[in-house]
């Protein structure tokens, strides 16, 4: 059982990934979301998902963070099976979904307290880096407000600080700076380095690719459910022969460039 | 002690977000601070307590004043008693666990603790405790019944009384859950709006059918207790069937405690039955509610189309409120009452032991003046979002003229039921004045509440009719209030010798009253300001 963050010795063993996904296959029906998928991503170093919508990135996240159950393939977060443990899994890992999901009912601070509580955190730990977060992701004039009330921005803010409250080992983000304001998207970069420099593994997805050309470490970029390029940004250009800017080699990648240029030509037409 | 803080915590919020999602789903007033909404919860929490307390009370005194006669009284009263608190405890517990069941699972409530590190069982009887809350009338009903006989009751007593209720509570809750799995199930994630409207079907359909049920068991209660009489030493395994166990159990815990004992462990069994099936349902709902993760598409019922103004809008409004009633539970649960009232009043005429006409001709008249008139004000309320468009397209008067026609389009065809069966039942034609009296009532109370709710109609800056308890308190008074005199006529028609005088009495003051009132609606505004 964890009692408290402070005493969390879950760690992965040195040198291990701390996110390891395996061969995995995700179906839906008839749908296969995720096809024999493989990735890793190491303590200290930041991973992006790209890929267009439908691609598969946020499945990804939801079976790495346990909300799903793969059909085949193998998945551990420092080491642990996170359905099988998933309450280790939940300990270890901060989560922001697409969708933040917040309880409306509750003001700001009641849900910040309750997710701190939930987490089984020390109430001088809450106080202390719960006061930071919210300073930093400017929500101090918002505690006392219902979750209801908010604003899409000043939800995924909130979401944002709940998943960051604990510490947490794994960080998996899906779309986190979707609806963000630039100054909450600036600190939130910041905070990732800084994060990343505290030797925290991160996943995150992203349809911004200045984000991910700015952030990321690696960069895995998915289609139809597969992987089709993986790697750091030089590499993936140096891959595709003809270089060019992060958005060309994904364009090329994915094969969507020829249907982008038909598009721009048409709209040239109106 | 660390654990189960949280897990109260996890019941509270649980509780919390679903009150405020059917808060939101009603239209009310938008919630903002977070005192709001626990307040809100308070209130509910509240009004639970008190109405089971009222009705535990009453019922519990019911049983009480046969103890008087001492005897066998008291254990005929108490059998059904205990088989209208049975029936009472399935009926609460099936509405309020279906509404909480369905919110919790249709708008993915457990969603967030999902993502905390809790384990299965602590979100299981985290939602257990949700489903406790909102069945609380049911789980406190016996208890005030027991406490409030327990003079006249024996331990064994007690324990069927307690034992059939909790058995129904159990059954309805694993019920609830079944329907909201399937209900929730139904059409692919992005079809809320579908769901929706068969979730409101289906309260309609749970609602009719549990209310029918228990106003029939009123109804029959006095037939029951003499089958349990009848039963008493008889070969028979009719007593065997639940609820009837119940019944008979309390009925024999004083003419024969052994044999009571035996009923008991009966319904120990069933007790073990019911709660297998409760907790196979609630696996099958927490596997829904929990484990599914299917997007999240945020959406909102759209208001009801606008009506084909043909014919006048006078009918064309009634024809579409008569939609909205069959459409809408909450105003459902109003404008089907004089059904189910006629239904009930139908059986006791019925009844080789029936009511006698002194009780049944004021109760009938009343239930039926005093109700439908409701129905209007429930109508107007039952709008919604579509309320800018019907008070824009047809003013105060014309918006309310449809459904005050529909109240008294009811109130008409109940009574004149009502009325026939009487004048058969009794023999005397003159009865057959009861049904022009009573509809001439309800509609100068239907007149005088719509003058009311013209005058809580706000047209900017957004359309909406707002009602506090009060105002519902003052409304239901003064509907009283205008239907005393004619009924206190009507009553006096069934006591007095000169029953012909009295009718006449009671019809003459109807009318007046309708004149009266009509002159009153007459004064609310055609326009929409």
């Amino acid at each position: 059982m964890i009692s408290g963050h402070d005493e969390l010795t879950l760690m992965p063993p040195s040198g291990a990934p701390s996110v390891r996904v395996r061969g995995v296959v995700k179906r839906f029906g008839d749908v296969v979301a995720l096809d024999r998928v493989s990735l890793e991503v190491r303590g200290g170093e930041i991973v992006g998902l790209l890929g267009p919508n439908g691609s598969g990135k946020s499945t990804l996240m939801r079976v790495v963070v346990g909300l799903l159950r793969p059909d085949e393939g193998e998945v551990s977060v420092c080491g642990h099976d996170p359905f099988e443990e998933a309450e280790v899994v939940r300990q270890l890992v901060g989560y922001v979904p697409e969708e933040a999901a917040l309880y409306e009912s509750l003001s700001v601070r009641e849900f910040l307290e309750f997710v701190a509580r939930a987490r089984g955190l020390r109430p001088e730990a809450f106080e202390r880096r719960g006061a930071a977060l919210v300073r930093a992701f400017g929500l101090e004039g918002l505690l006392d407000d219902l979750i209801g009330t908010l604003s899409r921005g000043n939800r995924q803010r909130v979401a944002i600080v709940a998943a960051l409250l604990h510490d947490p080992e794994v960080l998996v983000l899906d779309e986190p700076v979707m609806g963000l304001d630039p100054a909450s998207a600036r600190v939130l970069r910041e905070y990732l380095v800084e994060l990343r420099g505290r030797g925290r593994a991160i996943l995150l997805s992203t349809h911004i690719l200045g984000v991910a050309e700015a952030l990321c470490d690696r960069v895995a970029i998915m289609s139809e459910g597969r992987v089709l390029a993986e790697g750091t940004v030089s590499e993936l250009r140096a891959r595709a022969a003809e270089g060019g800017t992060l958005e060309e080699v994904f364009l090329r990648v994915t094969g969507k460039d020829e249907e982008v240029e038909r598009l721009i030509e048409a709209l040239r037409g109106c | 002690m660390g654990r189960l803080a949280r897990l109260l915590t996890c019941a509270y919020v649980l509780i919390r977000e679903t009150q405020y999602i059917e808060h939101r789903a009603r239209g009310r007033k938008e919630l903002r601070r977070a005192g709001q909404c626990a307040r809100l919860l308070a209130a509910y929490a509240a009004l639970s307590a008190i109405t089971s307390f009222m009705v535990g009370l009453s019922l519990g005194l019911c049983a009480l004043a046969s103890a008087a006669a001492g005897g066998e009284a008291v254990a005929l009263a108490l059998a059904a008693a205990g088989f209208a608190l049975t029936l009472m405890c399935f009926v609460l517990a099936l509405l309020s666990t279906f509404t909480g069941s369905w919110t919790l699972q249709e708008y993915r409530v457990l969603e967030p603790l999902r993502m905390l590190p809790l384990s299965k069982w602590e979100v299981s009887l985290a939602v257990l405790a949700h489903s406790a809350f909102y069945a609380l009338p049911a789980i406190l009903l016996p208890l005030v019944v027991v406490a409030a006989a327990h003079q006249t009751c024996s331990s064994l007593t007690a324990a069927h009384l307690l034992l059939g209720p909790y058995s129904a509570v159990l059954l309805a809750a694993g019920l609830s859950y079944r329907l909201a799995s399937v209900a929730t199930s139904y059409g692919k994630a992005s079809g809320r709006t579908l769901r929706v409207r068969l979730y409101r079907a289906a309260s309609v359909v749970a609602f009719t059918s549990s209310f029918l049920l228990l106003q029939l068991a009123n109804a029959l209660a006095e037939a029951l207790v003499s089958l349990a009489r009848g039963l008493l030493g008889v070969a028979s395994v009719a007593w065997a069937v639940y609820p009837l166990t119940v019944l008979e159990g309390v009925y024999l815990s004083y003419a024969d405690p052994p044999a009571s004992a035996a009923v008991l462990a009966v319904e120990l069994a069933y007790a073990a039955l019911f709660a297998a099936f409760y907790a196979h349902s609630f696996i099958w709902f927490y596997a829904g509610a929990a484990g599914r993760a299917m997007p999240v598409y945020r959406s909102r019922v759209p208001p009801l189309t606008a009506p084909r103004l043909w014919g006048g809008p006078r009918l064309a409004v009634a024809i579409r409120d008569a939609k909205l009633a069959l459409r809408d539970p909450r105003v459902a649960s109003v404008a089907l009452c004089p059904l189910y009232a006629c239904a009930a009043i139908l059986v006791s005429i019925a009844l080789p032991q029936g009511l006698k006409l002194k009780a049944l001709l004021p109760f009938s008249s009343l239930v039926l003046a005093v109700v439908t008139p409701l129905t209007a004000v429930q109508l107007a309320a039952g709008e919604g979002g579509g309320l800018w468009l019907s008070l824009h397209l047809l003013g105060r008067r014309g918006l309310l003229q449809g459904k005050v026609l529909l109240a008294t389009l009811l109130c008409a065809a109940c009574s004149a039921v009502v009325a026939v069966a009487l004048a058969i039942a009794y023999g005397d034609a003159a009865l057959l004045t009861v049904a022009a009296t009573v509809t001439l009532t309800s509609y100068a109370s239907s007149c005088a509440l719509a003058r009311v709710t013209a005058s809580k109609l706000t047209p900017r800056p957004r359309a909406s009719l707002r009602f506090s308890a009060v105002d519902a308190m003052l409304m239901a008074g003064l509907s009283l209030a205008i239907s005393a005199p004619p009924l206190i006529a009507l009553g006096l028609s069934a006591l007095s010798q000169r029953r012909l005088l009295w009718l006449a009495a009671s019809l003459a003051l109807a009318a007046a009253e309708a004149g009266a009132c009509h002159m009153l609606w007459r004064g609310i505004s055609e326009g929409a300001a």
